[in-house]
């Protein structure tokens, strides 16, 4: 990937017509370090390339780690532009700022905001690039550009039956001004847009061809492993340094972020040299941690902690409009209301467990350092690692390959940090650090804990008055000491604990954080991981509370919400859920809410004494427009066995100041056998596309014990799900 | 310099015989279709094919292999892609991708060994971790390719 030819930034300019910025936001020229890969003649942008062959690269701009993103976003430019799908191919992005998320101002792949951030200007560099290739054929065949037409590739001229290729157009038409408010189709016409066909990632995915971080290679490369602290900000010393150096292929051990990188000439032995070290830890933010310790921190904050205000807002809400909530009048509310109910719901640290474990290489060679990996923040690792090189920025190349599953965790930089660590410690060939399992697990950014604390206050014909929780846990914001929304609590503990989708008066969060240093991090659907499970919890006791059917009670309270009531409505259908149900069957339901996306499920389940089967999964879901249907409903059922793991087994455990959970023997994933049958529906209610990657995990954990407790079994208000009952195989 | 037969070619290599099979087909032999997910063989990543039966390559000194025939994922796609590989892509099972290699390995093994097998048998032999959940669609493409 590094001998891509470079491009000279003054001729790229000549070339692209662009002045001092680009015409349509996000596709600017990439700066002039690494190539785009030149495939022939025209360039539009640093995104868009189309050779003298027809042929066109498109490099995504954002990072692939399964959820399709380079799909869409290829699609969304092939769509515009009328060229030959077939002749597409897509590239991994690098940190440039021509490929900047324009939602985000910041190239990143994270909050499920890929497609929503780019679908805009992509569609607009589609269209900016055909109506150039048009205009370059309206010139050479001498007639005007309305008496042409595109298609497949090519530009026609009915009237004549003359056609030319885009790869005979290309140069010519790159040479051409962009436009800045070219033509866009009408979403009618989407052949690309909505097609149900094969993504393009497939293919090397089933072959072992795909390059994923851990797969960086040059010959000459040295690998190192790691010997660590149980907290990256601990202070440490080792004892067998020595013996490790002395161990056969290894190069060198130096100091990195919370322990000690051994490098060496392979893998294998890098491991069994670090295995020499014993890490002796001073000063851990967690020394002497355990679970009990934990709990009692987070139970203590309600009382210890002063609440911080927070607003009622969420997703539909944000800004925030209106006043914000009147403590005294919601407390007013709940002593007055006729009936009242409370509850405590908890949630454990969870970890991410991507299947690729955290890895990252690098290489420092005169004066310059290139990183490569799996990276969900390109642009943040390359302000990062040339903070700590002490290098300009334009000196640090960064390379995004694709990702073994990111879930969150390859947003943070803390891995790439130590990487670069360890590759300038040996200068002069790619360093690859790779984390074991074990480690992986221990140096997680984890979920945090949380316990919530409910409040309603219910009218005398079952509908709610007042609704007040509490939450407590620690702060992500906190932890990586980023300033958070002024005003306000951290919402990635806060937000939704109660829905501002539901109509009724009279509601207040409140946020305690918790004293505690673990690190955390965002993990997919961040604050709907937790709240979702709270909210859809509350609601359905409520609804139990007043014999109401669960769903018909929240039905009732999103008159306002048409794209709730669909999604309820078509998941009702398709479970079935006015049918009757057999002792021991339960079947229970919940919704959550993005940006531009709506999602119901329903869980259904058996329940013999203490031992649970889980019989199917429906879910319907509402992202507005798909731009790869197949996808979107992969992002569903997947979200949902990503939910489900951690509703049944998630629970990172902590003993004698570390994490205790090693592998994947003590922290249970979800197998093929704990998967039941899951129905996905895809409606659209909006236009435009909304948010879909995070979108299927929230709902599946109060789903499912609102089935248990509708099957007679008890109300579990702790996670997971496993430490009350007993799970069996899914449903065949 | 151990010996070793590698999608039907002999190769010597000069790692340390107590390397991991895994390691040495990713490093020594440059075929990194082959993952690491785990290093205790509970994720199935790493699945590769000695001697025809899927095996956690992870778990297999280089010192044991010897004579036996290891296949690895780089070795079907060879000549045409097999069947559970064209079912793979007509179901779009993968997401990430990374567990793919190795759920491929492990299915093709068992549909050689059983080409119709139960649900109950494909699920006492497919025990390979897929965090992306990839497995409704895994159930349809083996379905697929059984036929």
């Amino acid at each position: 990937m590094d001998d891509l030819s470079r491009i000279d930034r003054r001729g790229l300019l000549q070339v692209l017509g662009l002045g001092a910025g680009a015409l349509v936001l996000g596709i600017g020229p990439a700066r002039a370090q690494p190539g785009v890969a030149q495939s022939g003649k025209g360039q539009f942008g640093a995104i868009l390339g189309i050779g003298a062959d027809g042929s066109v690269m498109i490099v995504c701009p954002a990072s692939e780690m399964g959820q399709g993103t380079q799909e869409a976003l290829a699609r969304i430019i092939a769509e515009e532009l009328d060229c030959d799908w077939e002749k597409v191919t897509i590239r991994q992005p690098w940190a440039d700022r021509a490929f900047i998320n324009p939602a985000a101002k910041r190239q990143l792949t994270a909050n499920s905001m890929t497609v929503t951030g780019y679908f805009p200007s992509l569609r607009k560099l589609g269209a900016a690039a055909r109506a150039s290739l048009v205009e370059a054929g309206a010139d050479r065949l001498g007639v005007p550009s309305a008496d042409l037409t595109t298609a497949k590739g090519q530009v026609r001229h009915a009237a004549s039956g003359r056609a030319l290729g885009y790869g005979e157009l290309a140069e010519a038409a790159a040479a051409l001004p962009l436009r800045a408010d070219p033509p866009l189709k009408p979403a009618s016409a989407f052949a690309l847009i909505g097609a149900k066909k094969p993504r393009k990632d497939l293919a090397v995915k089933v072959t072992g061809a795909a390059e994923y971080g851990i797969d960086v290679h040059e010959e000459g490369m040295l690998v190192a492993a790691l010997a660590l602290a149980p907290h990256r900000h601990a202070e440490v010393t080792a004892s067998g340094i020595d013996e490790a150096r002395a161990m056969p292929g290894v190069k060198t051990v130096s100091r990195v972020n919370g322990g000690y990188a051994v490098i060496a000439d392979g893998y294998w032995r890098a491991q069994k040299a670090a295995a020499k070290l014993t890490v002796t830890a001073s000063a851990s933010p967690i020394a002497g941690l355990d679970d009990a310790m934990v709990a009692a921190t987070i139970a203590k904050a309600f009382d210890a902690v002063p609440a911080e205000p927070f607003p009622n807002i969420d997703v539909l809400s944000f800004p925030v409009r209106g006043p914000p909530s009147d403590p005294a009048a919601v407390a007013a509310a709940l002593t007055a209301a006729p009936r009242r109910l409370e509850a405590e719901y908890a949630v454990p640290y969870l970890a991410h467990a991507a299947l690729e474990p955290l890895c990252c290489s690098a290489r420092f060679k005169d004066g310059e350092l290139l990183v490569r990996g799996p990276l969900q923040a390109p642009e943040a690792s390359r302000d990062l690692a040339a903070a700590i090189a002490g290098l300009p920025v334009d000196k640090v190349r960064v390379e995004v390959t694709f990702i073994g599953g990111g879930f969150g965790r390859k947003w943070s930089t803390d891995f790439v940090e130590v990487a670069v660590q360890a590759a300038l410690a040996a200068p002069g060939q790619i360093v690859k650090t790779i984390w074991t399992r074990e480690q992986d697990f221990a140096q997680d950014e984890f979920r945090p804990a949380f316990v919530a604390r409910y409040k309603a206050g219910i009218g005398t014909d079952g509908k709610l008055l007042a609704m007040s929780s509490r939450i407590a846990g620690q702060s992500i914001n906190r932890f990586h000491k980023r300033k958070g929304p002024p005003g306000m609590g951290d919402p990635s503990a806060a937000a939704m604990l109660i829905y501002a989708a539901y109509d009724f008066p009279n509601k207040l969060i409140e946020y305690h954080p918790a004293d505690l240093s673990i690190p955390v991090g965002f993990w997919r659907s961040v604050t709907l991981s937790q709240n979702a499970f709270f909210a859809e919890s509350m609601i359905d006791e409520v609804a139990r509370a007043v014999k109401a059917d669960p769903l018909a009670y929240r039905r009732a309270m999103l008159a306002k919400h048409p794209r709730a009531l669909a999604v309820l409505d078509k998941v009702a259908e398709m479970s079935g859920w006015t049918g009757k149900r057999a002792k021991g069957k339960g079947r229970g339901v919940a919704l959550s809410y993005a940006d531009n996306a709506w999602c119901a499920q329903v869980a259904e389940v058996s329940l013999s004494g203490k031992a649970l089967t889980i019989d199917r999964i429906t879910c319907a879901f509402d992202c507005g427009l798909a731009i790869d249907p197949p996808s979107v409903e992969a992002q569903m059922s997947g979200g949902i066995v990503f939910g489900l793991q951690a509703a049944l087994w998630g629970e990172v455990h902590f003993a004698d100041g570390a994490v205790s959970s090693a592998n994947f023997s003590d922290y249970r994933m979800a197998m093929l056998a704990d998967v039941p049958r899951i129905d996905v529906a895809l409606l659209q209610g909006s236009e435009r596309p909304g948010s879909v990657g995070e979108s299927g995990v929230p709902p599946i954990a109060p789903a499912l014990v609102n089935a248990i407790a509708d099957a007679g079994g008890p109300r579990i208000r702790r996670l997971p799900i496993a430490n009350s009952l007993d799970i069996k195989e899914a449903r065949a | 310099m151990t010996e070793l037969t590698v999608n039907g070619k002999s190769r010597k290599v000069t790692a340390d015989t107590d390397t991991p099979l895994l390691w040495v087909l990713r490093e020594d032999l440059g075929l990194p279709g082959t993952k690491f997910g785990c290093g205790v063989g509970l994720c199935g990543a790493c699945t590769v094919h000695i001697d025809g039966e899927a095996v956690r390559s992870c778990q297999v000194p280089l010192s044991d292999v010897g004579a036996r025939k290891v296949t690895t994922i780089e070795d079907l796609g060879v000549g045409g892609l097999n069947r559970v590989q064209v079912a793979w892509i007509a179901e779009q099972v993968p997401q990430c991708g990374y567990c793919q290699s190795g759920m491929v390995m492990a299915v093709t093994a068992l549909l050689k060994n059983n080409p119709k097998p139960s649900v109950t048998e494909i699920r006492a032999a497919i025990t390979n971790i897929c965090r992306c959940g990839t497995y409704p669609r895994i159930v349809a493409a083996i379905a697929k390719a059984a036929g």
